[in-house]
Order: C-alpha cells, then structure tokens, then sequence
C-alpha cells in the first residue's frame, strides 16, 4: 500500500514487463515454428518420417509444458499478489498471445512464399525480379565482391538456364515477397541503385548464417538488368552519400574507414561506390565508381578486429546519439526564433525522419527513430517524455508490426543499451560522485549502465568479455560528440559544397584519430577480452555475475560504512556524508585556483 | 527528560512522543487561548477535556475530539503501536495516558492528517496497471495486431491471386512439397545431411513443363539442369567446370557403369574431384 502512495507518475515503468513479454513470446514462437518447420522438410525416405513425427512429438511436448509452467506460475502470482498486480498480468498474458500470433503468423507467410519454397526444394538457377532494400555493401564472402539485400517480387520457376544471350526471354514469374541478400561478382557491383527494381539471375538458396533468410547467388556473366528507376528521393539520397564517400577519399587511411562509420553507420571499407549521375563527373577527371585507390585490407580488418576487441565498436553503428544532436540543435533554434512548441517539434520530427533516410538502414535506426518520434510528440503536447516507457511502446510496435525483428540482434542491443542507462545510470553516477569528479562520474555510469544489458547478447554474438572496454570509452567519449556533428554537417554539404564537406570530413577525422590511438592501444593488450562460454548458457553465466558483482559491491560499501560508524547512532536516520579526502581535495582545488585567479571567483 | 525525536520529510510516520512541554500548534484560531480560558473558567456542564497538571505541562485527553483535529481510532491504535517506536517504555507511557503525537497536531488544513497523502515524497516508480489503463492498452495492442495480420494477409493474398493465373503447372508450394516427397521415396540418398537440403537430387519434381526457350536447348535442361544420363558431350561441356576432355570421361564412364545413379557417382570420374563436384552440383541431375 505504501508503494502504491509513493509512486511518482514521471518515472512510468508500467509497460517494462510488457515489452519483455512480448519479446520472449516472439522469440518463443519463432523458434517453435524453426522446430516444426525443421521437422517438416522432406528429407529422405528413411528417415523423414520418422524424424518429422519425433521432433513434433517433442515440440509439442516443449510446447505443452511450456504453456503449463506459464499457467501456474501466473496462478500462483495471482493468488499470492495483491489485487493491484491484475492489471499487468492482464496485460502480460494479451501481450503474449499476440506476439505468439504474428510471430507464427510471419513465419507461415514467409515459409509459403514462393521463394523459400523454390529455395527449399531446388535452391538452383533462377530468375528473379528483385527490388533493392539495403545499399550495396562489400561482401562477406570470399567468392563475391560485393553484397546487397533485396525483397523479391516475382521468381520464375520453369525457364532453362539464363545466360547474356537470352536476357529478351521474359518468363512468366510467380509473384514473391521473401527477403534475400544478393551476392554479386565485382563487374555487376556498381549498378545495382537502393530502391530500383532488376532482373537478376543466380541460384538461389536458403542462407547459412545471417538474417536475411535467402541468399541469390549471382555469377560472372549472368544477366543483370534493371527494370525500373528508382524513385526520386532513393536517388537524390544515393547522390549524397555518394558525395560524402567522395569528400573522405582526401582523407587519411583511418579518416576514410572511421568518419563514414561514425557518420553513416557503414565503415569505409565496406562501401561500394556506385556509378555516379554524369553531372557530378565535371568536379574530377577520374573516371567514376571506385576510390583512387582501395584502402589496405589488412589495416582495416586489424581496425575493426581491434574496435571489437576494445569495446567501442558500438560507435561505429547509428544510434540514438545521431538524432539527439540534431534534434537539438534544431530545437534550440526554434526556440532562438520563438516558434511554437507544436512547429518545432513538427521540424525536430522531420529532422528525424530525414536524418533516418540518409543513413545505411539497420534496425537500430529503427529504433532510435521510433523512439524519437515518440518522444518528440511528447514533447509536441507539452508531456514529459519519460524514456522507459517510449522505448517500451517502440518495442512493443515494432514487434507486433514486424515480428521478424525479435531475432534481430541490432535491435536487441540498441534497446538494451537504451535500457541499461535509463535504468541505472543515475543510481550509478551519484554512487561515483563520492569517488571521482562529476563528469567522469556521468560517462562512467552511462557506459557501465550500457553494458549491463548488452553484454549478454554480445556473448551470444561473440563470446567474449571486452574487460578494458570501461577506460576505453571513457577516454574516447569527449571526441565522439564532436566528431560525430561534424561528420553530420559533412554528410549534409556534400552535395553542394565539397570543399566545405571536406574541410567538416578532415575536422572529423581528427577526432576518429584518437579513437583509432585508443582502439589500436587497447585492443591489442592481451587482456583486453576475456574467453566466455557461447550460446545461451554464456549469456546467463554473464548475467549471474553481473548480479554477483552488483550485490559484492553493495554488500562491501555496506561493510566499509559499518565500520566507519558508531554503534549508538546506528538507527539514526540521515545520510552518511561521505569520504571527507574527495571533499579535501575538492577544497584544495578551489583554493588553489583562488589563490592563482585572486580576482576571479574561485568556485 | 524526554528525548524529542521528529522525522519529517514523509518518510515514516512514526510517532512522536512528546511528554513535557508539549508545543500546541493549532494555527486555525486563538485556540490556546479559548481553551486556557475554558480550562480556566470550566463551565459545570461541560466535560472536562483537559485538565492541567501541577507542572505546567498540558495534557490533552482523548476525549477532545470535537477541538483538535485528533487522529481517527485506527490511527491512534497505530500510535500506540509499538512496532515504531523508539524508546519502548514510552509506548507503556503513551498507551496508558493517551499521548498525540506532534504529527497529529501539525496541519493547516483538515486534510493534513497524519496518514495525509497529499505532500509525500513521491519516489518510487510506477509499475502497476490501473483496471481502465490495462483495458486501454489491451485495446491498442489489439489494434496493432489487426494492423499486422492485415498486412501480412496482404501479402499472402497477392501470392496466391497471380498464382492461379500465372504458369499452367507450376502450383502452389503445398503441392510442389507433396510431389517431392513422394518422388523422394524412390532415392535413397545417404547424403542428406541438412546441410544439403537445398541441393536436391532427387528431384523427379512437378515442375516439369516442357517448356524450353532458346534453339539449342533440348529435353535434357529442364529446371535448368543437364541429365547425366542422356547428355551429349556438347551438353555436358557447356558446363562450367568441364571440359571436352571431362565430357569424353563422363560418357565413357556412363557406357560402363549402364547409368548413373546418383550425382555422386561422378566422383568415380577422372578429373572430377569433390571440389569440382561441388560447383556443377548445381547444374546437373540424375532422371
């Protein structure tokens, strides 16, 4: 009751235990249907019979069992709580059922589709019709040169093997919308436009890792041949992108490779030029597509190696940071021009959606958008925007519209990170006040709270623990604000005003220089990653000692603060006051200062 | 002497136990002075609520409901509770004399009381469910859902509207899965690992249309792929990977051996190793 009384409605954590619901219902769901499905393929004669009603059999045991702990667990929590738990558990048990049924319900869609039965049952030579979703990457794989991911729109199942004589045969199509990610050989790899349509050639297959559920095998000589231009704005995105590519080319080797990375989200490597508009070929005498010379493989493999190892590859990818700064800036100058409340944020809410387009798409831009927006109709109304809530409903929308994104690891760790802050990074940083100074104190709660959440999905992705990853983001947090803005402006004057873009490019990339300093140190110490158990059982094992560790240190200040106390003023209340030598030195520092500045004020 | 413990702030509402000169803070009116002179004056009828003691100190009864704005039954049991008081023997005190505590008698309103619930600290987050809120957000989850399943049959709609007036046979997948399975009966394959689910050889599959396109192209490449067992050398060339050389072994091979049975048994040519095999997988079958 006493809780109830207390509660403040500016921290609203109700929706908290919804979106994780939603989220292990999803997820569940997802792999049922993985279970049945894999049950489901024919495999030989022997054995799949067989196989398929045995691994049902134990699916729907899995299942059956499941759905009975569910029950009593929430039949025990209802009787044992009070009345004022319903609600949620309401809510809970709806959420559930809901994320269960879009999450089958995409996969089944997904699994009928044309595509992934062509996929499943051939996985050869094919024609399809592909519209392009993702923008041309370098490939991860050796045999290929670059990648790019696509969502069909119609495959052809009957025709012979295509070749470049034969493009003018148009075989009838089945109409398709399974996702796929295209390998390409390098002499297709500068056409391919984000937003147009073609006709492609390859094999297709289901994928062996990755998200993207089929893959399009496209070989030397295949034929390739747009269909339809992409829509206007796709273009005039794709034009300043490239410009900004071509603004970092001056740059030094680690400048070409990071500026891009913290910009766009898309290292400098791994973008592939595409052929430019001719209008922009007056600038250069180069002929277009390609750098005037490709940056060092090894160099940039051992950077990337040694910002995973260090911690701070989480820079490298467009998170809510981008969008806070430019959303600020544009706030602040609303409110130099007094605009109304609702104009500004119906700018800061366009401001948003176009910094989104511009970048390389991931599911973290996803989020940090959403979230955005979310908050920036708070602010619209006049609410206070409290972020545990909108990142809850971002979840929450996101996964019942998409249920796909539930295995999405971009989207787990940028909600995680956005989590581990919010919950924790103010407990944390006046529990570092005591010891350090305010600043360090802040950046050192906001990492440490960040990586509460994502080490154990790091752990799923890569087991290993990054130990040195704590000073390594505090020595590199001073720069990334800087640099990031204005590698933002360089992105934005690219088109217009090279010279200026290259000038914001150089300034950005003063600053990635010392997060390459910082990576290169770091990452290359032997104790910079700790081996871990992978998989699932890692990623416990990494939230048990994370809770260990939690309770150790509570439970020494608990110790240390005993001992410092006397008995009889134990039950007095108050608190205690602290470690009087940061208090000696904070003391000496002002003192200091005032005597060397005696006509300033010494605070 | 009494020791004067008060905490403010909300935190608890422990009592507080006053026992000599007990400040009387009633700011509504001059009621220290009404009450001196009806104390002083004591009218017979009246009963008397208060009685100063010989001490100076004013000891308030509980009777005098009607004047001070006395905490209620439940909370004055809870005053003499023992379980949040300090000095335990003055629980015995307080509990025979019938002692206010200070926090009972601080208040401008009638609402400050001493479990008021308008100034207290508000410091915990909120993580219950009001019934109107949960049914409102059960409405919009709901609402989202109807949006998803819309799309999603959207997409399924258009799979199977240009299905039925696309290709003659090719059907839809649930009956391409069932004539493969049935056709798989006739292999028995010991390379079915699942890593090789996408390479299907035993493919006597549906699709057969007859349909072929270019000048050149005969019954052998149906679904894209050279039968090895009625190849022509010209055929089995225009494979990438093999050569004329190659074509020759694979024809000799095949006039040994009657027909090949498997894919698999091109490893037994010379010149085909498993690397080889594995790029013309692909591209060629078994019928």
């Amino acid at each position: 009751m006493d809780w109830m009384l207390r509660e403040q409605g500016s921290r609203d954590w109700r929706l908290l235990p919804v979106a994780l619901t939603l989220w292990s219902a999803s997820l569940s769901a997802h792999l049922a249907f993985d279970e049945w499905s894999t049950a489901a393929q024919p495999e030989t004669a022997k054995t799949a019979i067989n196989n398929a009603i045995s691994t049902s059999a134990t699916a729907l045991t899995h299942v059956m069992t499941a759905i009975a702990i569910i029950l009593s667990v929430v039949l025990i929590m209802a009787m044992r709580l009070r009345t004022r738990w319903m609600g949620t558990v309401a809510v809970c048990l709806a959420v559930a059922c809901i994320g269960g049924i879009t999450a089958i319900a995409a996969d089944s869609v997904a699994w009928r589709d044309s595509a992934s039965v062509w996929a499943r049952n051939h996985g050869t030579l094919t024609q399809v019709r592909a519209t392009v979703i993702a923008p041309m990457v370098a490939s991860d794989r050796r045999e290929y040169a670059c990648q790019a991911d696509v969502r069909l729109n119609g495959i052809s199942t009957d025709t012979a093997i295509p070749s470049a004589r034969s493009e003018q045969v148009k075989p009838t199509m089945q109409r398709s919308s399974a996702q796929a990610r295209v390998y390409m050989p390098a002499q297709h790899c500068s056409i391919i436009h984000r937003g147009a349509v073609y006709h492609l050639s390859g094999t297709l297959q289901e994928s062996e890792y990755g998200r993207m559920p089929l893959w399009l095998l496209v070989e030397d000589g295949s034929a390739v041949a747009q269909v339809e231009e992409p829509p206007w704005y796709r273009a005039t995105i794709e034009h300043m992108q490239q410009s900004f590519f071509h603004a970092t080319e001056r740059l030094s080797d680690q400048g070409r490779i990071l500026v891009p990375g913290l910009t766009m989200g898309v290292l400098g490597q791994d973008y592939v030029g595409v052929a430019d508009a001719p209008a922009y070929e007056t600038s250069s005498n180069m002929p277009t597509t390609s750098h005037t010379n490709a940056i060092n493989e090894t160099y940039s493999s051992t950077l990337e190696e040694r910002f995973q190892r260090s911690g701070i590859m989480h820079l490298m990818a467009v998170s809510g940071g981008h969008f806070v700064l430019l959303a600020d800036m544009v706030r602040r100058t609303c409110m130099r021009l007094l605009l109304t409340r609702s104009v500004s944020a119906m700018l800061m809410a366009c401001s948003y959606v176009l910094l989104a387009l511009l970048m390389f798409p991931g599911d973290s831009v996803t989020r940090a958008l959403i979230m955005g927006l979310l908050g920036i109709a708070a602010y619209g109304i006049g609410r206070r925007s409290q972020s545990v809530s909108a990142l809850s409903w971002t979840v929450i929308i996101v996964l019942i519209v998409n249920p796909d994104m539930s295995r999405s690891y971009g989207f787990a760790l940028s909600s995680a990170a956005v989590i581990g802050i919010v919950l924790f990074a103010k407990p944390l940083s006046d529990a570092f006040h005591r010891l350090l100074p305010k600043p360090i104190a802040q950046m050192t709660a906001m990492t440490m709270g960040a990586q509460i959440f994502t080490l154990p999905i790091q752990i799923l992705m890569e087991p290993e623990l990054p130990l040195l990853s704590i000073p390594a983001n505090l020595l590199v947090s001073p720069f990334v604000g800087f640099a990031t803005l204005t590698g933002l402006m360089a992105l934005f004057c690219a088109w217009c005003a090279p010279w200026l873009a290259g000038l914001f490019a150089w300034i950005a990339s003063l600053g990635t220089l010392i997060m390459e300093q910082v990576a290169m140190l770091i990452g290359a110490s032997d104790w910079a990653v700790l081996p871990w158990p992978d998989g699932v059982s890692g990623a416990v094992l990494m939230l048990a000692a994370e809770g260990g560790l939690a309770a150790l240190a509570v439970f020494t200040v608990r110790v240390v603060r005993r001992c410092g106390q006397e008995d009889a003023d134990a039950d007095l209340p108050g608190r205690h006051f602290g470690s009087t030598r940061r208090l000696r030195m904070m003391l000496w520092w002002r003192e200091t200062r005032r005597l060397l500045n005696p006509d300033t004020d010494g605070r | 002497m009494g020791v004067f413990h008060l905490f403010t702030g909300g935190r608890s509402t422990q009592s507080v136990r006053v026992t000599h000169a007990a400040a009387r803070l009633d700011a509504l009116s001059g009621r220290m002075q009404t009450h001196r002179n009806e104390n002083q004056t004591a009218p017979p009828g009246s009963k008397p609520h208060r009685h100063s003691m010989e001490d100076g100190s004013i000891r308030i009864s509980a009777h005098s409901a009607h004047r001070v704005p006395l905490p209620s039954r439940k909370q004055s049991s809870r005053m003499i509770d023992p379980q949040r008081s300090i000095r335990p023997e003055q629980d015995a005190k307080s509990a025979f004399s019938g002692r206010q505590s200070l926090s009972a008698l601080i208040g401008v309103r009638p609402a400050d009381t001493v479990d008021e619930t308008a100034r207290r600290n508000r410091d915990k987050p909120r993580l219950t469910f009001a019934i109107n809120h949960a049914l409102v957000v059960i409405l919009l989850l709901v609402a989202s859902l109807g949006v998803s399943l819309t799309l999603l049959a959207q997409q399924a709609m258009n799979l199977s509207v240009l299905s039925s007036d696309g290709n003659t046979v090719q059907a839809s997948g649930e009956n391409d899965d069932g004539n493969d399975s049935s056709d798989n009966n006739d292999d028995g394959d010991d390379n079915s690992v699942a890593a090789e689910r996408h390479d299907d050889v035993q493919n006597g599959d549906a699709d057969q249309t007859g349909q072929t396109l270019d000048e050149d192209a005969t019954p052998a490449q149906q679904d894209g792929r050279i039968d090895l067992n009625t190849a022509t050398s010209e055929q089995l060339q225009t494979i990438k990977g093999i050569g004329p050389v190659t074509a020759e072994r694979i024809l000799e091979h095949r006039k040994a051996i009657g027909r090949f049975g498997s894919v698999d048994q091109l490893l037994d040519v010379k010149g085909i190793g498993s690397k080889t095999l594995e790029k013309i997988r692909g591209q060629v079958t078994v019928r």
